[in-house]
């Protein structure tokens, strides 16, 4: 019988997990442990609305009335000092410890550092939690200048709101391209001519060597060619690193997430992971950590109700969101892999575009621009696995949903 | 207070929605098989559009967060959605859909 379920994390694959138990009819208890002081929020608006002050805060992801009648036991800014899978045991910073039936990890991930010399200066940022959005939000109006290190979707992000709010931006970017590794070379570049036009500087191959200061204040960054840039206020953004300090303490092997099986469970019985902390297996093939909202959300819902003993494993197809220079960008499945790609929609502007991956006869891949109409039908074509002719998907006269309709859906939703 | 009108019954297909800008907050209008139907088109969960949602049935699902809502009574009816959508009384006479932005859809 299952009567304690704790949940180490409270972000979105944490609170998906505590939601998704209670949706299923699991009536006994859920600690939920999270190392900041708020519970689970939406992380995506830290990058865009939070940041832009749009909105005071993020939005929480569940009514605080939730929490109250589902029961939650919340622990928010509790920070669990270690696992003992053995005996079943979290021991906590209060000094005590608690006994669970199944543990959920949802530690997510960290922002992955530079190790370049300057790099702990005053100003030189991260982006990953509330506090870190508010430290930023006060250094991007106008007249302010903005230094990015990476160009992937954070960076990206964040320049499009500070350049918004008025802030001289520059990214530096140390690939050939922007965002190549989450959206490919095509949609890199037409990113990186939006971005260009409303203001932001980039800079590609750039080689960074240190960030300068003064009186324990960043002050410029130093380039591998002798030139110096000033910045005050530098982002870091190449990424993040699934937070597995806890698995690996508890004697878990971890490569990049603690492996686990496509229900959620790990190596250990009654240890499951979801969301970024997770390596998980994909329908592609492989696994990996996904670091997706969606992926997260999914994991959780599926790590729940393993945990409940009603296992239905769900191997991920990636799928992802983001908004740069105001244009909507949707992916599913991974942009390298076989097959040949279509586009559908305004190549020559570049939106509204769908660009397929069509592989054995099926949709493998899509990614769209300010096309979200289509592509909500694409996601349908992949995860269904709909048989499709590259003639009628070339087609523009074709409606998508037309393909959809022509063979009864057998796939999963 | 007072139904306007807001379309001709071919402009939205069936099984498609349209935005309407006119009015305090945007609208979303859904053609149900033949059948419509007007909520905030704003999300309750995420900054995003419900007319550019996937509709399926009276079911709208969010392309952002594919939360899921019924666009008869504005009700949830997925995760992460948390929230239930304003609702509008819409009316059809003859090839004018009309919309009361002061009044809620009538409990079906």
């Amino acid at each position: 019988m299952i009567r304690d379920i704790a949940i180490v994390g409270f972000g979105l694959a944490g609170a998906s997990a505590a939601r998704s138990l209670r949706d299923q009819g699991y009536d006994g208890r859920i600690h939920l442990f999270g190392d900041e002081p708020v519970p689970a929020y939406d992380r995506p608006s830290l990058s865009k609305s939070v940041l832009s002050g749009a909105v005071a805060e993020a939005p929480p992801l569940l009514d605080a009335a939730w929490y109250a009648e589902a029961g939650m036991e919340i622990h928010a800014g509790e920070r669990v000092r270690r696992i003992d899978l053995a005996h079943r045991r979290l021991h906590l910073p209060s000094g005590t410890s608690l006994t669970y039936d199944r543990l959920l990890l949802a530690t997510g991930a960290r922002a992955r550092t530079l190790s370049l010399p300057g790099a702990e200066l005053d100003g030189v940022l991260s982006l990953r939690d509330q506090a870190d959005s508010a430290k930023l939000r006060s250094r991007i109006g106008p007249g302010m200048s903005l230094l990015i290190v990476g160009g992937g979707l954070i960076g990206c992000e964040v320049a499009t709101t500070a350049r918004k709010a008025g802030a001289e931006v520059r990214i530096l970017e140390s690939a050939d391209e922007l965002l190549l590794r989450v959206l490919g070379r095509r949609l890199g570049a037409w990113c990186r001519e939006r971005l260009e036009a409303l203001g932001v500087v980039v800079q590609r191959n750039a080689r960074i060597t240190a960030f300068e200061g003064k009186g324990g204040r960043a002050r410029a960054v130093a380039f591998a060619d002798g030139l110096r840039i000033s910045a005050d206020t530098v982002l870091i953004s190449i990424g993040a690193e699934p937070d597995t300090a806890l698995a690996q303490q508890a004697g878990l092997a971890c490569v990049r997430g603690v492996p686990v099986d496509a229900t959620g469970l790990s190596a250990c019985p009654e240890l499951f992971v979801a969301g970024d902390a997770a390596c998980w297996p994909l329908r592609e093939g492989g696994q990996r950590s996904l670091e997706t909202y969606l992926n997260s959300q999914a994991q959780a819902a599926t790590a729940a109700a393993a945990m409940l003993g009603r296992a239905e494993p769900s191997p991920q197809v990636p799928r992802a969101w983001t908004e740069i220079a105001g244009h909507r960008i949707q992916t599913i499945g991974d942009f390298e892999g076989p097959g040949s790609w279509l586009l559908r929609g305004d190549a020559e502007s570049g939106h509204p575009l769908l660009m397929l991956r069509v592989h054995g006869g099926a949709v493998a891949a899509a990614m769209s621009v300010d096309a979200t109409k289509d592509f909500a039908t694409a996601t349908r074509l992949v995860e269904a696995g709909t048989p499709v002719s590259l003639p009628a998907l070339s087609d523009p006269a074709t409606n998508l949903r037309d393909l959809l309709r022509a063979r009864p859906s057998t796939g999963t939703r | 207070m007072a139904f306007v009108r807001v379309c001709g019954r071919s402009e939205v297909a069936e099984g498609e929605a349209v935005k309407l800008d006119q009015f305090a907050i945007p609208v979303a209008l859904f053609n149900v098989d033949g059948a419509f139907f007007a909520t905030q088109d704003r999300c309750t969960h995420g900054e995003w559009s419900l007319s550019d949602g996937y509709l399926d049935g009276d079911v709208v699902e969010c392309s952002l967060h594919m939360g899921k809502f019924c666009v008869r009574t504005g009700k949830v009816r997925s995760a992460p959605a948390n929230g239930a959508l304003r609702t509008f009384a819409v009316r059809v006479e003859g090839d004018e859909v009309f919309l009361d932005f002061d009044a809620a859809a009538a409990a079906p």
